[in-house]
């Protein structure tokens, strides 16, 4: 794990704004190309915003070293999560609002939190998109993931970059548990190995008619569980924050009349 | 002189309304009387059609984060809404961010008002329990629990949360000028901005043109004849309490219960012409409105309904004045 943080860790000096070089032209395309997996790219987004990034963990943690390892962190689910971050032009808030949902698991775990983080409370992190359906994003990651694994060898020599593809399949996998085997088997076939419906069918001897229902169904399911893991975890937020666990007001005055 | 066409005057087919309503009695405005929101928020006056078939969802075509807002503003009320009409269900982090919003107002005592919790009509949530993760609420179908990952994902797949986050006193004049302009406002400008839906004295307009060209839902329009009759027997009453009521000594405050008198004998005309509307087009079957008997009664009926409701537009516009 330290090795993975050394990786992509780059010192406030390193940064310093003397060590610059021109600026490049805006910071929309900075996140664009960092989203096509161009390091340098998101290099000059850490640069740009580590500092803010500390202030924001410093005053939630008081702790200037876990605020260091927040940003870290941080760092490495952003860069994870570019492909989910759906208008370009909100990275700070964006990476703001992570680097809060850190600060909050580190200081509510008392440390350094375990990877085993299920897949939807890292999809917390993201500035939901008005009106965006959320599963072209799941999607998105997924197609980038199975581009990314065309490019063995570059991940190869590249740790951090394996170690990415790897929590981001955990993530994935640990929602695919909803799903049937046979659905899970499809569900894998399509979006893991890319496989087109058609070969799906003839390798399960069915009906490419059924693959498709399969790939709707398990993605309404998988929708669904994203939504239960996502309120389970707020539950538990508000439980561990002390807040009342069950209100009930009277009963409103006015009174149900529909006849079915 | 108009006769009452009801008497009980504690419950509404607009459910928005009636549901704020009951909202505002877990406030310190508790007290507040339906007529008296009705007539306030200007909910009393509004109407919306669709011209093409009396839609059931005419009812439900505004902006409803905006107009809410502004009838709550009206009576003294801070609001704060999330999600709008829009067929899209929430993401999770959206549907976190409203029951977060939920159960901060239940926290502080007061239910939060939602949208097709059981039914797509406007309820309250009046109860949360984190541990069955399920919200209790009620509207015009049903009192029960709703889990969490439900809220937006009804029948019509989309969210609407407004919470009340602050209250501050209004006088009566304050309020009846706010509640005034905005009926005027409904009455005569384009609200909507859809290709079949029409607004205020268009709206006339538009359920004449379905009724002419007989292409009228009968179930939209049983639905739309019952909600709207509902509003302007609300109307005449809140006018009526106002011409007895009203304090004031002045020239003008006699003025304005003088023209209060008048406008809600108008107004009791619209609520005559619409009670026959509705027993002619009953709710659900909605009878036969496109039969040339029904539909010719009933375009007699729209007209005259038409005509009072320009007199009582204008009487609105009057007591304003009055009020400057």
């Amino acid at each position: 794990m330290q090795t993975i943080h050394k990786g992509l860790y780059i010192s406030a000096t390193d940064l310093s704004s003397e060590n610059r070089g021109p600026e490049p032209a805006n910071e929309k395309d900075l996140v664009e190309k960092a989203r096509t997996g161009d390091p340098d790219a998101f290099g000059e987004l850490v640069r740009r915003h580590r500092s803010k990034a500390l202030g924001i963990a410093r005053s939630l943690t008081q702790d200037h070293h876990l605020a260091e390892d927040i940003v870290q962190d941080a760092l490495i689910r952003a860069f994870l999560h570019l492909g989910s971050l759906v208008d370009a032009a909100r990275f700070s808030p964006w990476l703001a609002k992570i680097i809060r949902n850190e600060a909050y698991m580190k200081v509510r775990r008392g440390g350094p939190h375990r990877r085993e983080q299920p897949f939807t409370s890292l999809e917390g992190a993201r500035q939901p998109a008005i009106g965006a359906d959320d599963w072209q994003d799941i999607d998105r990651i997924l197609f980038q993931l199975s581009r990314s694994a065309l490019d063995s060898a570059r991940q190869m020599q590249d740790p951090s970059a394996a170690f990415m593809r790897k929590e981001l399949i955990d993530g994935i996998r640990s929602l695919l548990q909803c799903l049937s085997p046979r659905e899970k088997r499809i569900f894998e076939a399509y979006f893991f190995e890319q496989l087109p419906p058609q070969e799906i069918a003839a390798l399960l001897d069915t009906a490419v008619a059924n693959v498709y229902n399969s790939i709707s169904r398990a993605r309404s399911k998988m929708q669904q569980e994203r939504i239960r893991v996502h309120i389970s975890m707020y539950v538990q937020q508000r439980r561990q924050m002390g807040k009342p666990g069950k209100v009930l007001l009277a009963p409103p005055l006015f009174v149900p009349v529909w006849e079915d | 002189m108009t006769t009452r066409t009801r008497d009980d005057f504690t419950w509404s087919k607009n459910t928005d309304t009636s549901a704020i309503h009951s909202m505002i009695q877990y406030t310190n405005k508790a007290g507040m009387s339906l007529i008296d929101v009705m007539g306030y928020t200007a909910h009393a006056f509004r109407i919306i059609i669709d011209r093409e078939a009396v839609e059931v969802g005419s009812y439900s075509a505004f902006n409803w984060p905006l107009y809410h807002a502004q009838q709550l503003n009206n009576l003294g009320f801070m609001v704060q809404t999330l999600g709008r009409p829009s067929h899209i269900p929430p993401t999770p982090e959206e549907l976190e961010e409203a029951i977060a919003s939920i159960q901060t107002s239940l926290d502080r005592g007061v239910p939060a008002l939602s949208w097709d919790l059981f039914i797509p009509e406007w309820g309250l949530i009046y109860g949360y329990d984190d541990e069955n993760k399920v919200l209790r609420c009620r509207d015009v179908r049903k009192d029960g629990d709703l889990p969490y990952e439900k809220l937006g994902r009804g029948e019509v797949t989309e969210m609407y949360v407004l919470t009340i986050t602050g209250s501050h006193p209004v006088d009566k004049r304050t309020m009846l000028k706010g509640a005034l302009q905005m009926a005027a406002t409904h009455a005569k400008y384009v609200e909507v901005e859809d290709e079949s839906h029409r607004v205020g004295l268009d709206a006339y307009d538009a359920w004449i043109e379905a009724f002419t060209k007989r292409t009228v839902d009968p179930f939209g329009n049983a639905v739309n004849s019952g909600k709207v009759w509902d509003t302007r027997a609300f109307a005449a009453e809140f006018l009526l309490e106002l011409s007895l009521n009203w304090e004031g000594e002045t020239l003008q405050d006699d003025r304005l219960r003088m023209l209060a008198k008048e406008a809600a004998e108008q107004y009791g005309e619209i609520a005559e012409r619409l009670v026959e509307m509705r027993d002619m087009f009953p709710f659900p079957q909605g009878g036969d409105p496109n039969s040339n008997e029904q539909a010719q009664r009933a375009l007699t009926l729209l007209h005259e309904a038409k005509a009072a409701e320009i007199a009582g537009v204008a009487l609105l516009e009057r007591m304003l004045e009055a009020l400057e």
